[in-house]
């Protein structure tokens, strides 16, 4: 593709042209915007409410009344795994953006600085990574309690380590390019280097590592929420309906099929999406 | 350009400065006293092996070498009256890229690879000119026409030029100010041979064109007898031999300067093999205080050589040598 001068790459005009054109990144972003509309019209759409019982249904396989059949007290599982869509992606988003902003920036200042503040930072934060992460995530939302704000900051934390060990790797390797010097030669002040020159050459190898990341945030509180710790039921979060239907898994497979058939679907969602705007802001890719 | 030099200094007066490096526990001594002078309008060539410190003394000037690898900078460096060493940040940025400004060596990694290079050069004029956005972009795509690349190139990436095109934007960074003193630091190493001669041509008529006055490091010889007024041939950090082109080509005094033009190959004759100077480059983290740092290569070296260190002995007026054989003749 032959960038003209017009559309500025970088730009979310770019990034958005890009990913129309970007046939899996298309599928991902359909997936994930129509699951989350229907997530929030579910009340007006269906004719089940998420937490109205059937006794009736009980454990019903898929039929033309219950898509996706019923569960153990004939709840309609389809309208379960839709209303649930909003939790399980927003969670993802909101702990990536926040767990990643802090590490860039603790990142960017630990790998710029260097020094003390270096050292200062990063073993600080060897601290939270000598922790597996979803042990970590499981102690901080202990301490916490559940709840959906608790289980975003349960899983932001656990991301800040390894985003901002990324960040003090990619601005350790750009610091010392001839770029950078050559920028500093022609008369730019520090603060611009750092802005215009080291961030954006250190943030664009982040990004594809930021969306893998909403899809693993998601997958982190859907565990959360698996073990009891997350979003509670009778909220039909992916995980929370997972740990319920685990019981009857020989019997009534169907119960565990769809909100884990969801889960997969979201989280490759989210990598296909990773990967196209990971194309469209690195010009190296691009050709 | 500029007319508020004072006319007993030189444009640019570098005495005994000193660059050493930290590497782990080590100490690398690249830069070991050296002081030249480049006079307004003329040439001076950088002569040197890889690793002598000819970069290292380039980037001092622009005060742009690595703050974390610096271990201590010393003595001192004047451009047009003003000293570079102890300038404040904010004074330096204007000498920065507007008076004095540096070719880079090796173009696949001077350049931003995210920044359209339009952009690159027009940061520059920019920071320095007062110009609007818009203003500075159309003054970088005719510096672009300027070096020979076309302005509906302008808004793409540097990994889509090649090497040479992408020199050539080095070039026009680097001449998009009107600099007065412009470093080129091995500018056509990274060419080959037909393009190297475009790029010289370019340098030299832009050169023309502006008045400028010009450091080029180079080693190739060659390169120094097309383009400079007078040579500097470093060696382990320092200037082993200073002269006027005709002083260096003609009358070669330090057995090393005899040595790079032995080791040419001349065409006139059937040579087999060349004459290459014995031995490796010196040792950058050993500090060379009490012998001549080329003794252990030289081949007419005595025991004087391995005793006491070489100070500058003016052969002819101008005509610079450090070395203890240039005495007796």
């Amino acid at each position: 593709m032959k960038s003209r001068a017009s559309d500025k790459p970088g730009s979310l005009a770019y990034v958005g042209k890009y990913l129309l054109h970007s046939p899996s990144a298309m599928v991902g972003l359909c997936f994930l915007v129509g699951i989350m509309i229907l997530s929030f019209l579910t009340p007006f759409i269906f004719k089940y409410g998420f937490r109205e019982l059937n006794i009736r249904a009980q454990y019903s396989t898929p039929t033309l009344e219950h898509p996706f059949g019923c569960d153990e007290v004939g709840r309609d599982i389809m309208v379960r795994v839709l209303y649930g869509a909003k939790y399980t992606i927003s969670i993802g988003i909101f702990a990536t953006a926040g767990g990643g902003l802090m590490g860039v920036i603790l990142g960017a200042i630990a790998g710029y600085r260097g020094g003390l503040v270096d050292s200062f930072i990063m073993r600080f934060l060897d601290v939270f990574q000598s922790f597996p992460a979803i042990l970590l995530a499981i102690a901080i939302a202990a301490v916490l309690g559940p709840g959906y704000w608790k289980v975003i900051l349960a899983c932001g934390i656990t991301g800040i380590p390894g985003y901002a060990r990324m960040m003090r790797a990619n601005i350790l390797t750009v610091r010392g390019s001839e770029y950078i010097e050559a920028a500093k030669s022609i008369g730019c002040k520090e603060s611009r280097v750092v802005v215009k020159h080291v961030i954006p050459n250190a943030f664009s190898p982040m990004i594809v590592s930021l969306a893998m990341g909403v899809a693993n945030a998601g997958l982190a509180a859907s565990s959360l929420s698996f073990l009891g710790f997350g979003v509670v039921p009778p909220t039909p979060e992916w995980g929370s309906m997972l740990s319920t239907a685990r019981t009857y898994i020989l019997e009534h497979p169907h119960m565990v099929i769809f909100p884990g058939l969801f889960i997969m679907l979201t989280v490759l969602s989210f990598n296909l999406v990773g990967d196209a705007i990971r194309d469209a802001l690195d010009p190296k890719l691009r050709d | 350009m500029s007319e508020h030099a004072t006319p007993k200094e030189a444009f640019l007066d570098i005495r005994d400065l000193k660059v050493e490096y930290k590497l782990g526990k080590d100490t690398i001594y690249a830069v070991n006293g050296v002081s030249f002078q480049v006079e307004k309008g003329t040439t001076l060539g950088l002569v040197g092996e890889t690793g002598a410190g000819k970069t290292t003394i380039a980037k001092a000037i622009l005060r742009i070498l690595p703050d974390h690898s610096l271990k201590m900078m010393d003595g001192v460096v004047k451009f047009d009256g003003e000293d570079i060493l102890n300038m404040p940040d904010e004074q330096l940025r204007r000498i920065r890229g507007r008076r004095i400004s540096m070719i880079f060596q090796d173009p696949m990694t001077a350049l931003n690879p995210v920044m359209p290079v339009v952009d690159q050069i027009a940061e520059g004029i920019a920071l320095h000119q007062n110009k609007s956005k818009q203003d500075a972009r159309i003054a970088a795509i005719k510096m672009l026409e300027m070096v020979g690349i076309s302005s509906d190139r302008a808004g793409e990436y540097p990994h889509q030029f090649s090497g040479g095109m992408k020199q050539r934007v080095v070039i026009a960074i680097a001449l998009a100010c009107n600099p007065d003193l412009l470093i080129a630091d091995e500018p056509t190493t990274a060419l080959d041979v037909t393009i190297q001669a475009q790029v010289l041509e370019l340098i030299g008529n832009l050169r023309d064109e502006l008045g400028t006055s010009m450091i080029l490091i180079t080693h190739d010889l060659g390169v120094v007898a097309g383009t400079c007024d007078n040579v500097a041939v470093v060696y382990a950090g320092e200037i082993i031999e200073y002269g006027t082109k005709e002083d260096i080509f003609d009358h070669p005094t330090h057995p090393y300067t005899i040595g790079l033009f032995g080791a040419l190959p001349d065409l006139s004759k059937d040579v087999k093999r060349l004459s290459p100077i014995a031995g490796l480059p010196p040792d950058p983290s050993v500090e060379y205080t009490g012998s001549c740092p080329f003794a252990p290569r030289c081949p007419k070296a005595t025991e004087a050589c391995t005793k006491e260190k070489p100070v500058d002995i003016e052969i002819t007026p101008g005509h610079l040598v450090r070395c203890h054989l240039a005495k007796e003749k």
